[in-house]
């Protein structure tokens, strides 16, 4: 991990019901964002990321990206990768794992 | 003791008969692997093609997904324009704003030049006292009365006056701020609506064009879709190998021991060893073929797979992290912010100019009052140094009061014009930021109540989209964990091949046809062609129909029906393999 990343570690799914919530959470995380940092967003215990929660997703990667710093997605299984490659997130953000 | 000992040579019957029934047990078990896992890839694919066309749909903007996309940018599009109406208002707001500056600073030099003006009437007012006490006591009341009027306009314009002036120094503060907040706010504004209309225009022509270009042609994913299905086509036509090699086995078995008495038992022997031969060379062909079609459904599953996770060629799908649902889910967001703000805008700059609009009819009352005490003052001097008469000193002070009158009079009327200007100044913009206030919270209330409806479907939409291509990710696994476990199963039936090459190789080693005279060789050679001809009018063979492979339903259940009826009906014109 670089110095200067700060990172959410989501504890399950990202989905319609608690896509507020997580969103709160990495908003205050992302206050301390520097620039040119990294926000790791570690997924790996999320199996599933429905349209809400690709939206909390996409509006942290904005809002990363606003204060000149940069978004690493952190997978644990395919299903994810998979939603990560479709969605063209591969494009906005760096990806690793499964 | 080995079966295939070399010094014996002599192949047990009842030995070549087990094999045989394990091999057609076999070669059933393994082709109704192949034909069971086929019902189910059959029955998914047709879901999968459902899935295919939602993905294609969803992903493309077509269909029910554009009404629904064209739908959320028209219900955007009446508050974008208020809020292009706002800042086309902001030019005359910003003239009325400044006007109302100028006005309230010119109020205020005005209201100094009249305090200035009436400056002079508290000297007077100590002449009034030291000519009136050289006067008789009648007279001297006189002077005492008008001294009293000036005493009593003095406190009512030091009293409000000053308030005033203040005020008017408050007010022309609020307007300077509010115009201030009002234009850097409205920048801000123009920019992000300039921004976000720009982008739903974008977003709305590349939706265009991509419903368009696929219309004219079908999709990569769609044509992969097409290719699995032929692939699934092909192996379908690969199972009939289990009907011609059933039927060879059991002619074997059913010619094992029932050698006709006038065929030589040399030529029995080779004519059983060439039909084993076929069998273990059909099963061989069978497993080639089934193991080529499990291979291409597997690569097509990938391919599909791989198309569906792309969907490369969309340079952008409506799902997409910058795709139309997100886009348009923003612009939702950031409408409603927009709105919200524009009426907190509006209710700033009405709170910051109303006070103004108060001050302008108390200050219009004032002045007025003003005008009217200090001519009444002056007209009732002149009235009291006429009673008076002349060389009291009165007519001089009255003359002196009258001149102060018109002064004030004339910067009283101005002050009046410069009130009315600045009061229609006011006026007009409290009515714009009033009219601004309601439509911005009319269109609000619109956005608030349509736009959770509009979310949801656009999340509706895009999860039908991520469903679709979970399906497909899930079809495209099974058939990889089929294709692994079918192709494995196959290598069993290679095992049964090389037993039977062995047993053939025995039974010509044990009729032992070389060493045979040549004359005797031919005469049992013909035997044997004759035996052979005689079965092959009756064997089935290989169908190739490439019709039924391009058909989109599989009907695996009917095709193994019709194999099973075509097991019984085939006739000698189908002599492909023998």
């Amino acid at each position: 991990m670089q110095r200067d990343s700060q990172t959410y570690k989501v504890d399950g799914d990202i989905v319609s019901t608690n896509a507020s919530l997580h969103w709160s959470r990495i908003e205050s995380i992302i206050q301390n964002v520097s620039e040119n940092g990294i926000l790791n967003l570690d997924l790996r215990a999320s199996r599933l990321v429905d349209s809400v929660g690709l939206n909390v997703i996409v509006k942290a990667i904005k809002t990363v990206a606003a204060r000149k710093a940069r978004v690493r997605m952190l997978i644990g299984n395919n299903s994810l990768k998979r939603i990560c490659t479709f969605t063209r997130l591969d494009q906005k953000a760096e990806i690793v794992g499964p | 003791m080995s079966l295939f000992q070399k010094q014996e040579r002599v192949v047990q019957w009842t030995d070549l008969r087990s094999h045989i029934h394990r091999t057609i047990r076999e070669v059933e078990d393994v082709f109704r692997g192949i034909s069971n896992n086929l019902d189910l890839i059959d029955e998914k694919t047709k879901r999968l093609r459902e899935d295919c066309e939602v993905l294609l749909d969803s992903a493309g903007g077509q269909n029910d997904s554009t009404k629904l996309l064209l739908q959320v940018a028209e219900v955007l599009e009446s508050p974008m324009s208020f809020l292009n109406g706002c800042l086309d208002h902001q030019p005359r707001n910003q003239e009325l704003m400044l006007d109302s500056q100028q006005s309230a600073g010119g109020l205020l030099q005005m209201q100094n030049d009249m305090v200035s003006s009436l400056e002079p009437l508290k000297f007077m007012l100590v002449f009034f006292k030291i000519e009136a006490s050289q006067l008789s006591e009648e007279n001297r009341q006189t002077f005492h009365s008008v001294a009293e009027e000036i005493s009593h306009l003095h406190v009512l314009v030091d009293e409000t006056f000053q308030k005033n002036i203040k005020n008017l120094q408050d007010a022309r503060n609020a307007i300077v701020t509010a115009e201030k907040n009002t234009q850097s706010e409205r920048k801000l504004q123009s920019k992000l609506i300039s921004g976000k209309q720009a982008e739903i225009a974008n977003a709305i022509k590349d939706l265009k064009q991509q419903i368009e270009s696929n219309s004219r042609c079908s999709a990569d994913l769609d044509q992969h879709a097409d290719g699995f299905e032929q692939a699934i086509g092909k192996l379908v036509m690969s199972l009939q190998y289990e009907d011609i090699i059933r039927q060879r086995c059991e002619t074997i078995l059913r010619d094992l021991g029932r050698k006709p008495e006038e065929v030589s038992q040399c030529s029995w022997l080779v004519y059983t060893a060439t039909q084993i031969e076929t069998a273990a060379e059909e099963i061989r062909q069978s497993s080639n073929e089934l193991n080529d079609g499990l291979n291409a459904i597997d690569y097509r599953a990938k391919e599909l797979y791989r198309s569906a996770t792309t969907m490369d060629q969309f340079e952008n799908i409506t799902a997409s992290a910058d795709g139309m649902v997100q886009i348009l889910l923003e612009s939702l967001e950031s409408i409603r912010s927009m709105l919200t703000h524009s009426i907190r805008l509006s209710q700033d700059s009405r709170d910051a100019i109303q006070p103004v609009q108060t001050l302008t009819k108390e200050l219009s009352a004032i002045v007025f009052e003003v005008s009217i005490k200090i001519q009444f003052i002056a007209l009732n001097a002149q009235v009291r140094s006429i009673q008076v008469g002349e060389g009291s000193g009165l007519e001089v002070l009255a003359a002196r009061t009258a001149d102060i009158s018109a002064e004030l009079r004339h910067l009283g009327n101005c002050t009046a014009s410069q009130i009315n200007k600045l009061h229609e100044a006011i006026e007009e913009l409290v009515g714009t930021i009033q009219s601004e206030w309601d439509d911005a919270k009319t269109q609000l209330a619109h956005v608030e109540k349509l736009a959770p409806g509009l979310e949801a479907d656009l999340h509706k939409l895009r999860d039908s989209t991520l469903h679709s291509l979970e399906i497909v990710a899930s079809l495209s696994q099974i058939v990889t964990s089929f294709s692994n476990e079918d192709t494995e199963s196959l290598s069993r039936l290679v095992d049964q091949t090389d037993t039977l090459d062995q047993f053939a190789r025995d039974l010509r080693a044990q009729a032992n046809l070389e060493k045979l005279k040549p004359a005797l060789r031919l005469k049992i050679e013909a035997e044997i062609d004759s035996l052979l001809n005689e079965k092959r009018g009756a064997m089935h063979t290989r169908i190739h129909n490439a019709d039924q492979t391009q058909a989109f339903d599989l009907e695996i259940d009917k095709r193994l029906e019709s194999r099973a009826a075509s097991s019984k009906s085939l006739s000698c014109d189908n002599i492909e393999l023998f």
